[in-house]
């Protein structure tokens, strides 16, 4: 079995419409959605909830009114500026932001009245389906939570024991934009990490950081330029810093508005007339086919 | 070129008091940077803040004359081997598994730490102290197309919202300040956007687009900061993001149709503001934006 994840350092890159080609292309595949906080996978394989389960990501305090004399020692011990004073001379009170609150628990644990209770914290929820191309794990981060990552480990995890019970041959990740926490823990242990970028100014600056930080994993990186025909010359800059870093160029693909409305309509691209962009895809489909074949010659 | 502009003292709200422009989306790529950088153009006297310290992009368009960076770090713990007596107390305490204490010694993971302080704080031996652990940059950009600040996380690092605290302390006190935020719900795009008087959530008419401004506007509300939208690739075919704010009471300040020009322009680093045929468009952002702000 293969873990493929599809990665892009600068968002909208075109992650999502290539793992939607390349899971309508290949069979006995499981899909994984580790964008948890701006899923978009499921938007265009319309998933069939199987299994949900509530995800806890951390604790959180919370005042017990009647036990706080408001003594107000928590407050300058939080790191996150989470505890504040309200209220007037007459009256002050002290008050959790649950928002700001990381849940290292430092203030319940120093509470002269043990007036600060941790509680546990529903981040989010993570799901099994089914659509019409595999089963697929995804989940859904409450807007404005934290702990994406460990929300992420999970998404894997049972990824990974889905795709066992199914028998799968590869795992399809749809990764989330950026190098930061949920990134890494998308990264960790792929066998093959596709990165889309495109040739603009930002895509080249934004697309060095996920090469070094996927290289920092040992990983084995393929690419993928999308609107290659936008700026050929930065095109051509992006393909020579793939081969300066050891990075594989999967192809590219042309600007195309075909499929750029296409996607607007929420279809997967597969249904669509044939169009250069999407020979393109077909051409990356078999290259990547072919490296991972590379990566291990004895394939289980 | 545009010639510099003279700003008009209407356009500084409340004297004394930051005015702070959080430029935000759900999905990533719908064009915050465009928007961000274009608008602090046209506004001229703005100051940009690029909070997307994962891939900041801004300094690209900004164009800047010289930069100066300093290192920012956050407090990860350090043991006194001398002191400890391998108790095992910090090891309960971390609440994020940082602390691990082995028979002979005690580990740190500095990936895990989130710096609170209890370890070192609650150590019955005294043994615990705190050293710097390096995260990335901030930066002050000067002499480009506008006043940058921003911040650069190291590659590998995986806490990105100390560094998008340090950078929003940068941002004056005085003055308005436009804040590129990072893509997103979670909390790189709640601790940029908090304390906003306004937040331009920019999509694109696709399904991915609307249903991540819905996530979006449910974190947006939840902050307590007034949302506003900002509609990129506007002639797609997709769903109607006009209808659905008009439904939900959220002004559109703007939209950006799909042209391979702009996308070739932006591609090149260039600003749309400092083009004839786009300073329109964000002039009228800029006057839409300040009125949503005056409000």
């Amino acid at each position: 079995m293969k873990e493929v994840v599809v990665v892009s350092g600068k968002g909208g890159t075109g992650k999502t419409t290539l793992l939607g080609y390349l899971a309508s292309t290949i069979e006995k595949t499981v899909l994984a959605d580790c964008d948890v906080d701006a899923p978009n996978l499921h938007l265009l394989v319309a998933p069939k909830i199987l299994h949900r389960e509530k995800f806890v990501g951390s604790k959180v305090a919370i005042i017990e009114g009647p036990k706080c004399t408001n003594c107000g020692k928590c407050v300058p011990i939080c790191r996150y500026e989470a505890i504040k004073t309200v209220g007037n001379k007459m009256l002050v009170k002290v008050a959790i932001d649950a928002g700001s609150c990381e849940g290292c628990a430092l203030c319940s644990r120093i509470c002269p009245s043990k007036a600060i209770k941790m509680v546990d914290r529903v981040v989010g929820e993570w799901f099994i389906s089914r659509t019409g191309f595999g089963k697929m794990v995804h989940a859904l981060l409450e807007p404005g939570e934290e702990n994406s990552g460990k929300l992420v480990a999970m998404v894997k995890q049972k990824t990974r024991l889905t795709a066992k019970e199914e028998n799968a041959e590869m795992i399809l990740i749809d990764g989330p934009p950026g190098i930061g926490c949920p990134v890494i823990s998308t990264l960790s242990g792929a066998d093959l990490v596709i990165i889309v970028t495109e040739p603009t100014e930002s895509g080249l600056s934004d697309l060095q950081r996920i090469v070094e930080l996927s290289k920092g994993f040992g990983l084995t990186i393929g690419l993928v330029t999308n609107k290659a025909d936008l700026n050929e010359d930065i095109t051509r800059r992006i393909e020579e810093k793939a081969s300066e870093e050891n990075v594989r160029v999967l192809g590219r693909i042309p600007y195309d508005n075909l499929l750029a409305e296409t996607m607007a309509q929420g279809r997967t691209v597969d249904k669509c007339v044939a169009s250069p962009a999407i020979q393109a895809m077909d051409e990356i489909c078999s290259k990547m086919r072919a490296m991972l074949g590379e990566t291990s010659p004895i394939s289980g | 070129m545009l010639p510099a502009r003279t700003i008009s003292t209407d356009l500084s709200v409340s004297e004394g008091w930051p005015t702070k422009i959080a430029v935000a989306s759900g999905k990533g790529g719908t064009g915050k940077t465009l928007v961000a950088t274009n608008l602090t153009r046209a506004i001229g006297n703005a100051l940009l803040a690029d909070l997307d310290v994962e891939e900041p992009n801004c300094y690209i368009f900004a164009r800047a004359g010289s930069e100066e960076a300093h290192k920012v770090y956050r407090p990860v713990p350090s043991i006194d081997t001398s002191k400890c007596t391998l108790c095992g107390c910090c090891a309960k305490i971390c609440e994020f598994h940082a602390i691990a204490v082995l028979p002979k010694e005690v580990m740190v993971f500095h990936e895990l730490c989130h710096g609170c302080g209890a370890c070192s704080m609650l150590c019955p031996d005294d043994a615990i102290s705190e050293i710097d652990h390096f995260l990335g940059d901030a930066i002050v950009a000067k002499g480009g197309a506008f006043e940058l600040v921003y911040g650069r996380l190291k590659v590998g690092e995986a806490a990105a919202t100390p560094l998008i605290r340090h950078v929003k302390k940068m941002v004056p006190k005085e003055g308005i300040a436009v804040m590129d935020c990072p893509p997103g719900t979670a909390c790189t795009a709640v601790e940029s956007i908090r304390g906003a008087q306004l937040c331009v959530l920019v999509t694109e008419p696709t399904p991915f687009g609307l249903h991540d401004l819905k996530l979006a506007i449910e974190m947006v509300r939840k902050l307590k900061v007034r949302p506003a939208v900002f509609i990129n690739k506007s002639s797609l075919p997709g769903p109607d993001i006009e209808e659905f704010c008009n439904a939900h009471g959220i002004p559109v300040l703007g939209r950006l149709p799909l042209d391979r020009r702009i996308a070739e322009l932006y591609s090149r680093g260039e600003l749309l503001a400092e083009h004839g045929l786009y300073a329109d468009i964000f002039q009228d952002l800029r006057d839409r934006v300040m009125s949503e702000v005056r409000r």
